[in-house]
């Protein structure tokens, strides 16, 4: 049996499984506060299949959040 | 979406190359367990809205977390029990509703927010309130954090680092993060009339933190207000009359053609 919890950020994640509560837990890592909106597409694609977006659309949208500027 | 899981973790419960409805069917449970800080709840209705009437067949339950999970100690955290309940429709409808609202073109359909019943999400409101306040207010056009980095400036924390959200109590603002609060900081400091001096390096980014010497240069900036910042704190002032405002804000692009504000109440460019 796999007890599966989504969080909003990598630490939540390792601290519901360390506390025994999940056995998998997977961080939704995305900065809504930040930055122009994401499209529709941008944001489907990163809760996709691996083989339905491009090989670096999870990492740019998590990049982009570190980086971008308020004016970007 | 699992590639934010290690790769050994996904291939020992099967979900390689899975996105996250898929991953979720093979799971026997599955919980959404997101924190009350504003971004979190953003990302919870926009969940809500995306995964639609499969949040129901996959029977996804919604825990109100009302601590910081990655902050309380494990063994604490193991004997912790959440009010957990079955997404329903109305959970659904508060979402898609509240997402629509974040990403319009103007903050008035978030304002209208608060005359909804969002109890079903508990604390959605308070998200709600919280971005209302990042909006540029109405004396200062400073949104609340910006206020609040020159609020601490003037309480005597003249390092940048000492200004960051991570000091919950102190900084007590709960919207923005590391990253963010770096660039509110450049913002009031290197704008053409600048609410702070003293910062010492920038841009504040993944390079200057790898580069020691500008790293140690940007944590010993001395900081201080300057006389216009002094004004904007003293509300006799108003930041946006002497720089250009371009920032987002939900679906809301702020200018200074297209400013609005907050004031307890929702005031329209």
């Amino acid at each position: 049996m796999t007890r599966l919890i989504l969080t909003a950020d990598s630490s939540s994640a390792g601290a519901v499984v360390s506390a025994g509560h999940a056995d998998l837990a997977v961080p939704i890592e995305l900065r809504m506060v930040w930055g122009p909106p994401r499209s529709d597409a941008e944001l489907a694609a990163f809760l996709a299949a691996k083989t339905s977006q491009s090989p670096d659309s999870h990492c740019s949208i998590r990049c982009r959040s570190r980086t971008e500027k308020s004016s970007a | 979406m699992l590639d934010s899981v290690p790769q050994p973790n996904r291939e020992k419960f099967g979900m390689n190359g899975l996105g996250l409805i898929e991953g979720c069917a093979r799971c026997e449970t599955v919980e959404l367990w997101m924190e009350a800080p504003p971004n979190a709840q953003l990302v919870l209705i926009w969940l809500l809205d995306y995964l639609g009437s499969h949040a129901k067949t996959l029977d996804i339950t919604l825990r109100h977390v009302d601590v910081s999970l990655g902050e309380t100690a494990p063994a604490r955290l193991a004997g912790s029990k959440f009010h957990g309940v079955a997404v329903n429709d109305y959970h659904l409808e508060i979402a898609r509703l509240a997402w629509q609202a974040f990403r319009a073109s103007t903050p008035h359909a978030w304002f209208n927010l608060l005359s909804r019943d969002l109890s079903a999400l508990p604390q959605l409101r308070r998200c709600v309130w919280e971005m209302l306040e990042e909006l540029p207010g109405i004396s200062t056009g400073l949104g609340a954090s910006e206020l609040r980095i020159l609020e601490l400036i003037a309480a005597g924390y003249t390092h940048p680092f000492e200004l960051f959200p991570h000091y919950r109590q102190r900084f007590q603002r709960r919207v923005f993060d590391y990253w963010e609060a770096g660039a509110l900081l450049e913002g009031l400091a290197l704008a053409p009339s600048p609410a702070v001096s003293g910062l010492a390096e920038w841009p504040f980014a993944l390079e200057m933190h790898n580069e020691a010497a500008r790293h140690a240069r940007y944590k010993e900036s001395v900081l201080s207000l300057t006389e216009f910042g002094k004004a904007i704190l003293a509300h006799e002032t108003d930041f946006s009359r002497h720089n250009p405002i371009d920032r987002w804000w939900g679906g809301t692009h702020l200018t200074n053609d297209n400013l609005w504000r907050w004031n307890s109440d929702l005031i329209a460019p």
